[in-house]
């Protein structure tokens, strides 16, 4: 199914995330563990799984590819995307707020 | 060189979980996964060995540093067979899984999907108009004398085969949905799953196809060879009674044609024809001279002694029909089964004896009764 707007899953946001700054796979995958503070680490499995979806669905490109790695970068629909994305999760955080408020009384 | 050992493979590659713990069980006993063939997956034999097994789908082949990435995380591609590919890892490196996202591990199997539901819409359609081009098959009024034929057995051997491709495509294609959507909920693949009963299932179904399919082949050579054995036989060798066991003269300007065939469910079937004159009391007029005699034998030998009843009745149906004298039963427990009409000119009996069915019908002037002692004694009932 393309992606057409929608929460992506975990692995998919951090793939564009770290693909903001054009990487190849191996690269990608500190990147991805650096971006999130140490807290994902993801298997070659899901990384090039999701590379592969996000190729399809035109929200990466491959820019370079000499045979013996890809090097990927995020393109202006990814971008896009993971801006709706952003918004999405920063509305969800602050309507979690209540929260907080609940305990704070 | 080490030595290697095919197995036949119990499931399709699909099934990750279950291939994934045959491998492992496999690895255990000394067989490291090497291969995978369509029918068969190659193993090579050494140490036994604790290793996990993981199947990828990969749409395109992988490059050279996604397999580095994968060894890096302890993870060695060890076969592939179009887009799957295994990759095998000691128990004791404790590799991470390649797989931290069921989610996005369900997106992969939409390509699977896709292309499992091509083939089950392709084989139904298939299914469809072969079922449409047999259909005529089910208007039979005499199936018992359908089943005789060795063509009957013909049919049976490719609609068998056909019917598990047709059921196997659709159990593929709602598995495969079944693992995705648990996926796409987040439920991980189980990597141990239970082989052992599939495995033996599958291999039963497959010999039987197997067999059933020789004998497709093999069975019309037979047929053909039992054919010719029986070309020169004459009447005395078949195990009918003959024109010359019932009348008691002479028989003049005789003729006879025998026809022999050969099937799987009737290994055994005689259409033989006799006829020819006998002395009569010549008349006044120089008429009744001479008769015509003549006698016409169905006999079958079954497989199965369950259809002969089946095959009774077909036998009744199609040579009874345009008969006009009544068909009465007739109690003799000498005889599974006996059926006789009498009339001016012909006298037609039908009769069963254990796995044994014939159909006479005979035109000349002994009665009945004779006939049917004449058979009694023909086989030693």
């Amino acid at each position: 199914m393309p992606y057409e707007s929608g929460p992506m899953t975990e692995a998919m946001y951090y793939v564009l995330l770290s693909l903001l700054r054009p990487n190849h796979g191996y690269q990608l995958m500190n990147e991805i563990e650096k971006v999130s503070k140490g807290r994902i680490k993801m298997g070659p499995g899901t990384l090039y799984g999701v590379l592969t979806r996000l190729l399809k669905d035109k929200l990466i490109i491959v820019v370079n590819d000499d045979g013996r790695r890809k090097t990927y970068s995020i393109t202006e629909d990814g971008r896009k995307a993971l801006e709706i994305e952003y918004e999405r999760l920063i509305s969800m955080v602050n309507d979690g707020k209540i929260i907080m408020e609940d305990r704070d009384e | 060189m080490s030595k290697s050992v095919k197995k036949f493979m119990p499931g399709d590659l699909w099934d990750f979980g279950k291939n994934e713990s045959w491998f492992s069980d496999m690895a255990l006993k000394g067989l490291h996964l090497q291969s995978i063939g369509s029918w068969f997956a190659v193993f090579e034999k050494g140490q036994p060995q604790k290793t996990k097994y993981r199947i990828e789908v990969l749409e395109e082949s992988p490059s050279q540093e996604q397999l580095e990435l994968y060894r890096e995380w302890g993870w060695d591609l060890v076969a592939n067979k179009q887009m799957f590919y295994v990759f095998s890892s000691p128990e004791e490196l404790n590799a991470p899984e390649l797989q931290t996202d069921p989610m996005e591990q369900g997106f992969t199997f939409k390509m699977i999907d896709r292309q499992l539901k091509k083939n089950m819409i392709a084989i139904s359609l298939l299914f469809l108009s072969f079922l449409l081009s047999q259909f005529h098959l089910s208007f039979q009024d005499e199936p018992y004398l359908f089943l005789i034929k060795q063509r009957a057995f013909t049919l049976v051997a490719i609609v068998v085969p056909y019917i598990y491709i047709f059921i196997e495509s659709i159990r593929g294609y709602l598995a495969v949905k079944k693992t995705r959507d648990s996926l796409l909920m987040g439920i991980p693949i189980n990597h141990k799953r239970k082989w052992k009963l599939s495995y033996i299932i599958s291999v039963i179904i497959h010999v039987y196809l197997i067999v059933l399919i020789a004998l497709l082949f093999i069975t019309p050579f037979y047929a053909v060879m039992r054919r010719e054995t029986y070309t020169y036989k004459t009447v005395e060798d078949t195990p009918v009674i003959s024109i010359y066991d019932i009348e008691k003269g002479p028989v003049y300007d005789y003729s006879h044609s025998i026809d022999y065939d050969w099937s799987l469910v009737s290994p055994v079937q005689y259409i033989i024809y006799e006829d020819g004159y006998i002395e009569g009391q010549m008349q006044g007029d120089f008429s009744g001279a001479y008769f015509k005699t003549s006698i016409q034998t169905r006999y079958y030998e079954l497989a199965l002694r369950g259809i002969s009843e089946g095959l009774l009745n077909d036998l009744i149906h199609r040579y009874y029909r345009h008969y006009e004298e009544k068909l009465i039963e007739i109690e003799n427990e000498r005889f599974d089964r006996l059926y006789a009409a009498s009339g001016e000119g012909n006298k037609l009996i039908f009769a069963s004896i254990d796995n044994k069915v014939i159909y006479i019908k005979y035109s000349g002037k002994a009665d009945l009764d004779y006939i049917i002692s004449l058979i009694e004694k023909k086989y030693n009932l």
